[in-house]
């Protein structure tokens, strides 16, 4: 049997039935585009958010929350566990009025401490952060995100500039290092930073903090740390054993965790979706090879005449149905790269092509290829030569 | 050569009446021969070349093809022996419509061990004078070229005997005549060569005309 010379009329032929072989091809361009732009798209994502989360929690800290919270459970926590490098607490205003030379607008305010620039994780650009000095004095100073010191002074520099915050008024120190969109769709690009100090004594009127981030030095223990931080909470709070925790702790393992099993949803949606499109195809793949059978009747009695056997018939419809849909499959790649560096443009989300997507993409189109040609190659090869050829 | 012993092919139809096509059929063909076998319409002509093309087995008689039997062959070792020692021609010519020429008489050479297919094909084509059509579809070529096609498609394998199912059916008188003086060059040359016909004209060009009748051979003339 001359392999070469089978493959090479096989793919003349189909290169001389174009038409056929774009429709048995179309469906698993489809399917396999489908696949890889999802992934893509899905790759892309989870390492973007958990970037964010990185960049939110960063590795090795512990996020607590707790209305009842104040400076004195914090320091507590931090003579007692040697494992805290730092710790800052964080106290959420939430939207206040925000006015400049007449305009009025919202903002997020947080309190925050000198040393949330490395705790949280978030610096300036420009200008200057918080002093230990700042929050002695409850100075009433701000630092603001890129995009709200865009929409407020134009092109020029706000540093300097005088705002009123709940119609107290503030100078601006410094520009806020832009982050960007959290997971729960903010633009934290439009928040207003003040001394911690300052928001709970001049913007609002409490002792509590509200929350705190505290960073450990192994990130492999966050969640050990965070039950010996619980046991200290609840002695200080004067929790009792059965009793209901009056604060929460998240970790940076556990948003991870999280953020990884809500992705695992989506990858499995999007195979499923990528699956049914593949089955589609296989359905359309077979109809169209039994109807391009019944025309091709006089060829395969021919074939069988001139010495093929029933094996090297359905060989023959084999490499032909699945080397028109491994062409598809690499067509599909294609469309699916560019359909995910569309999306990707669009909204924002990096697209990632693994090597794992690819060769899944073209093992599927091949596996579609030969389940869908199974049944009429096998009809092929049963067919007499002297009906066929009647 | 091919030695058929009292071959019966009986085809069974739900609700008819089985059909004897052939009754007990005994014949010989020597090395080199040019047989042209004739008969009415239903005579059995068609399920003879069938049995003796390896594309049928009978149900009982014995065949002998160049000393083996045929009726021990396994399907595979059928469409082996096919490939490797028989040309068939037919009155539909059965070329594949979208595949040039060359390519239609490579087609065999698919199923073989041979080399230099193209060469190959190109030879036969030479062979049976249409060293200038090589590249022409199906659809390009008269209905006498398309027939010349098929028969340089039988030689290509040097096939020991060549099989023709009304070659000259298909085809006007004068296409009819150049494809018979083909098989007399072909047969002077040292084919085998065995051909259905209802033509008187055609079948008295064959060294030996066969009859059947009612699925009996009935006579051998010339």
């Amino acid at each position: 049997m001359n392999w070469k010379l089978l493959l090479a009329g096989s793919f003349k032929l189909m290169s001389r039935y174009k038409l056929r072989t774009f429709f048995m091809g179309f469906a698993v361009v489809v399917g396999v585009a489908t696949l890889i732009a999802g992934r893509a798209l899905s790759t892309g994502s989870e390492q973007q958010i958990m970037q964010r989360v990185n960049q939110m929690f960063g590795p090795g800290t512990i996020l607590i929350f707790s209305s009842t919270l104040n400076n004195a459970d914090l320091e507590a926590i931090d003579q007692q566990l040697e494992q805290v490098i730092s710790w800052s607490p964080r106290f959420t205003l939430g939207e206040l009025d925000i006015s400049y030379q007449g305009a009025d607008r919202q903002a997020a305010v947080y309190g925050h401490s000198e040393r949330a620039d490395f705790v949280w994780n978030r610096d300036v650009i420009d200008g200057r952060f918080f002093t230990n000095d700042d929050l002695v004095r409850s100075a009433r100073i701000a630092l603001i995100g890129t995009r709200l010191a865009e929409t407020l002074f134009g092109s020029t520099s706000p540093i300097g500039e005088e705002i009123l915050i709940d119609a107290i008024p503030f100078s601006i120190v410094g520009i806020l290092e832009p982050v960007g969109i959290d997971p729960h769709g903010e633009d934290r690009d439009e928040d207003i930073y003040v001394p911690i100090t300052t928001a709970m004594r001049r913007l609002s009127n409490t002792d509590y903090v509200g929350s705190a981030k505290i960073v450990v030095s192994n990130h492999q223990m966050v969640d050990q740390d965070a039950e010996q931080i619980a046991e200290i909470m609840r002695e200080r709070h004067l929790i009792v054993a059965g009793e209901a925790d009056d604060f929460a702790i998240y970790t940076s393992k556990f948003a991870g965790r999280s953020v990884a099993r809500a992705n695992q949803v989506l990858d499995v949606y999007l195979m499923v979706a990528a699956g049914v499109v593949l089955l589609l195809a296989a359905v359309v793949i077979s109809s169209i090879m039994l109807v391009i059978m019944r025309e091709r009747i006089a060829e395969i009695g021919l074939r069988k005449a001139i010495g093929a056997t029933q094996l090297q018939i359905s060989q023959q419809f084999l490499i032909e149905v699945a080397s028109v849909t491994l062409a598809a499959g690499v067509a599909g790649i294609g469309l699916g790269i560019a359909v995910a560096s569309l999306i990707s443009k669009n909204i924002d989300v990096p697209m990632v092509i693994s090597a794992q997507s690819i060769i899944l993409g073209l093992a599927s189109a091949v596996v579609v290829g030969v389940v869908s040609g199974i049944a009429p190659a096998r009809k092929a090869a049963a067919l007499d030569p002297v009906e066929a050829l009647r | 050569m091919i030695q058929l012993r009292k071959i019966s092919k009986t085809f069974e139809r739900p609700g008819e009446r089985a059909l004897h096509v052939l009754k007990g059929v005994d014949f010989n063909v020597e090395q080199g021969e040019f047989v042209a076998i004739v008969g009415p319409s239903g005579s059995g002509k068609t399920t003879l070349m069938n049995i003796l093309g390896l594309l049928d087995r009978p149900d009982s008689g014995d065949y002998q093809l160049l000393g083996s039997q045929v009726s021990a062959m396994s399907a595979t070792e059928l469409a082996k022996t096919r490939n490797a020692t028989i040309g068939f021609v037919f009155q539909q010519f059965h070329l594949l419509p979208r595949v040039t020429a060359t390519e239609n008489v490579e087609l065999p050479l698919v199923y073989s061990d041979a080399r230099d297919t193209v060469k190959k094909a190109v030879n036969a084509l030479c062979r049976v004078g249409l060293e200038e059509r090589l590249s022409h579809f199906p659809s390009e070529l008269s209905g006498g070229q398309q027939q010349r096609v098929a028969i340089a498609r039988a030689l290509v394998n040097d096939p020991e005997v060549i099989l023709a199912d009304e070659p000259t059916g298909n085809l006007d008188q004068e296409s009819g005549q150049q494809v018979m003086d083909l098989f007399l060059e072909l047969n002077r040359a040292g084919s085998t060569i065995l051909f259905i016909t209802h033509d008187q004209k055609i079948a008295d060009q064959a060294s030996r005309v066969v009859r059947i009748d009612n699925g009996c051979l009935t006579a051998s003339l010339n």
